[in-house]
């Protein structure tokens, strides 16, 4: 069964070039456009890997992982946080939260390529 | 292969970009063949285009880059030089790239006799090349031996630990010796076994550098202790001193290497200079807010605040903009090219002289420039210079000479693009915007005005449509880009003597002085640039259902507009509302507001695209409490109302 990702930007650019990235590298892709839809998403199904963002309407990534690790049944599931912020303050906030890395904004699908396989593995 | 339009549009920005840069660098090498920097930077274009180039499935052209990137590796090396052959293929290897980044395969014959040339330039002898003289590596040659403890909570989010320690076991070649310490680990009692405690040391053989190790551990670096020692003896010693252990204490950034240079320039995304730029936006606004409050509530101590934040924005705004600066150079490689070929195609030999290329402006003006300016190039080449013949008739010197010039002029740019040719006749305009129904027989026209006609739609002097200029676009379109920046078109010309356009642009579009008005509820923002005088309206003039009505103004007719006819805003007009005289194009078109309220500079907010369309406003300004203010275009309101001004056949009233 192929690996699954959720991907969480209210940017529909964003989630469209990282879903057609790793939808076309053999992921299934699942959009969610804000943190609380990302949530209700992770509830449903358990993801191989999500990826966030951090500005957001209503919740922010920060929030979303806060939230999302409080449940001990998520330990484990890898966050990658985009993050455009350039001085660590934000990186070293969301790995506090849980994140396991991130990926810096903007990014070439190579980039998201190889940090996705690298998380999830060949 | 990336097959998402939205990526492939990072691709060819980037390929845009490294083209240009590539071609200016080919021109620069024609002049100054020796100079080792541009030979560097001709290579790295190339190196760079190649690689994401392969990567965006532009395969072929990474192939063809290829033998292109190794002509360049050869006179990097010293191994070939620079001559105007080199320079001429290189000029056609160019092209052929920009074929294949349009999609347009090259044609066959010509791509093998470039590729032949280019072939030639490494290798004139057949015979093997030399090594090329390759960089040391960055450390341990011989091999490393890494030893690091992981974060103890990497399982939790969702790390795995084997994969890391495969991948590092991955680098080195033969089997990785591994051992493990157990010194950290708790008491079996206390275990968490969702913890990570152990130190591992591994060895790698072979050629790994300190790099390859911390991009292992990309993510944990700064929240695990990794050291990094060269394995057996330090090589001979090279003329700088390496550091013969690379350690990397916990909680530390990223270390380079030795080697890494230290560059003056970093290359930022637009976008996140847009980004800056947004942000001091909502600042300046902020700071707005907060001086207002400051002034109506009388406290002193939240004054001291408001000012020393409002010069710290003021200082911040100032430095956002200087980011997004850049010199007009950045586009002038293109010129260069295009007078080389437009010489060759016309017949017509000319030097093109380039003054002022450090002049700044707002990248975005740019990139929105080069295209209107090499408009004005070809025109000036095609239609303005004469045939070496027709010098000679006309006692000029058989070499034409185009300069294009910038520099600064208080909030605005100049940039002339003037050539020493025929120049235009008045007359000639005149018959034909009469033929082309620009204008009625009767009219009577100032000279500037008759000359700008030529930027009329539909308006071409060319008798001929010739490959170089009649593509389809008149300079007409030139008028229309140079406006939508908020600029103009002046043409100056003397007949015999040459013509000069010059397109006057603000520096950035991203902030402008304004004069805030009302007008019933309503407030807008008129560019203080625009603004020629401010007057009261004449007593008892009523605009009744009509949106403009034609005033002498100082001597002069001017159409003065009624916002709130053009605006319909149904309030009763003000008792002594004032007329702002503003400059479109070459004359003055009158606003009627009802008041005048300050001054100020504001940040312009992009309207939606659904308004894009309504060309009255150039933008909105938010106001410091949180109202909108539209901008006015000034030139877009003259130009739908205040041109015909000045010709006689309008009515005047008394």
């Amino acid at each position: 069964m192929s690996k699954s990702v959720l991907v969480i930007d209210d940017s529909p650019s964003i989630r469209r070039m990282v879903a057609m990235t790793l939808g076309a590298a053999g992921y299934s892709v699942t959009e969610a456009d804000d943190g609380k839809t990302g949530l209700m998403r992770a509830s449903d199904s358990r993801f191989d890997m999500i990826i966030t963002d951090q500005n957001m309407p209503g919740m922010t990534g920060l929030e979303f992982i806060k939230a999302f690790r409080s449940d001990p049944s998520n330990r484990g599931v890898p966050i990658l946080f985009l993050s455009t912020d350039t001085d660590g303050t934000l990186k070293n906030a969301a790995r506090d939260a849980g994140a396991l890395g991130w990926l810096a904004k903007p990014f070439e699908p190579p980039r998201l390529l190889a940090v996705t396989s690298k998380v999830l593995g060949g | 292969m990336i097959n998402d339009p939205e990526a492939e549009a990072i691709f060819r920005q980037e390929a845009d970009a490294l083209t240009e840069s590539l071609q200016s660098g080919l021109l620069s090498l024609k002049a100054a063949p020796e100079d080792a920097a541009v030979v560097a930077q001709v290579f790295r274009d190339l190196h760079t285009l190649k690689g994401t180039g392969a990567m965006f499935g532009f395969g072929r052209m990474a192939e063809f880059i290829h033998d292109f990137e190794t002509a360049f590796e050869a006179v990097r090396d010293g191994r070939a030089t620079v001559d105007d052959n080199l320079i001429r293929v290189s000029l056609r290897a160019h092209d052929i790239i920009i074929d294949m980044l349009a999609g347009d395969d090259p044609d066959p014959s010509v791509e093998a006799e470039v590729l032949a040339a280019l072939h030639r330039v490494q290798d004139p002898t057949g015979a093997p090349a030399p090594m090329a003289a390759t960089p040391a590596p960055e450390a341990g040659g011989d091999g490393l031996r890494v030893s690091f403890t992981l974060p103890e909570d990497l399982l939790d989010i969702g790390g795995n630990p084997a994969a890391l320690i495969a991948e590092l076991t991955a680098l080195g070649t033969g089997d990785p010796a591994l051992s493990v310490c157990f010194e950290d680990l708790p008491a079996l009692a206390t275990v968490d076994p969702a913890r990570l405690y152990l130190r591992w040391q591994v060895t790698l053989a072979g050629d790994v550098s300190a790099q390859d190790v911390e991009d292992v551990f990309l993510f944990h670096s700064d929240r695990m202790d990794l050291r990094i020692e060269p394995l057996g003896t330090p090589k001979p010693a090279p003329a700088t001193p390496t550091p013969n252990a690379v350690q990397k204490p916990a909680a530390r950034g990223t270390q380079k290497t030795p080697q890494t240079r230290v560059e003056d320039h970093i290359r930022v995304p637009a976008t996140r200079l847009d980004g800056i730029m947004d942000q001091v936006g909502e600042m300046v606004i902020a700071e707005a807010r907060l001086s207002a409050l400051a002034a109506a509530t009388g406290d002193e101590a939240l004054g001291d605040v408001a000012e020393t934040i409002t010069r710290l924005t003021a200082g911040l705004r100032d430095q956002a903009m200087a980011l997004r600066m850049t010199p007009l150079s950045t586009i002038t490689g293109r010129f260069h090219r295009l007078a080389h070929d437009l010489a060759e195609s016309t017949g017509k030999p000319f030097d093109l002289h380039i003054v002022g290329e450090e002049t700044e402006l707002d990248k975005s003006l740019i990139e929105k420039l080069a295209e209107p300016l090499m408009h004005i190039l070809r025109n000036a080449v095609d239609h303005g210079l004469e045939t070496p013949e027709g010098r000679a008739a006309a006692g000029k010197p058989a070499r034409g000479l185009v300069v294009i010039e910038a520099r600064h002029s208080g909030a605005d740019i100049l940039i002339g693009i003037s050539d020493d040719g025929r120049g235009l006749n008045p007359d000639m305009i005149r018959e034909r915007a009469i033929e082309n129904g620009l204008i009625a027989p009767t009219d009577q026209l100032s000279r500037d005005h008759l000359l700008s006609l030529i930027l009329e739609p539909g308006f071409s002097t060319a008798t001929q449509v010739t490959e170089l200029s009649g593509r389809g676009i008149g300079t007409d379109v030139v008028n229309t880009m140079v406006r939508s920046m908020r600029g103009q078109v002046i043409i100056d010309t003397e007949e015999g003597q040459g013509t000069r356009f010059i397109l006057r642009l603000p520096l950035t579009l991203a902030i402008v002085d304004g004069l805030l008005v009302q007008v019933g509820p309503e407030r807008y923002v008129i560019p203080l640039a625009a603004v020629s005088a401010i007057l009261d309206m004449p007593v008892g003039l009523d605009f009744g259902d009509s949106v403009a009505k034609v005033l002498p103004v100082r001597g002069e007719l001017v159409s003065v507009l009624s916002l709130r006819r053009t605006f319909g805003i149904d309030v009763p007009p003000a008792k002594h509302p004032k007329m702002i005289l503003v400059q479109s194009g070459e004359g003055h078109v009158g606003i009627s507001v009802d008041r005048i309220i300050r001054v100020e500079q504001t940040v312009v907010k992009q309207l939606s695209p659904l308004h894009r369309e309504v060309h009255a406003f150039g933008g909105a300004s938010v106001q410091p409490d949180g109202q909108i203010a539209l901008i006015l275009d000034v030139a877009a309101l003259g130009h739908m109302h205040g041109r015909r001004a000045i010709r006689p056949s309008v009515e005047v009233p008394a």
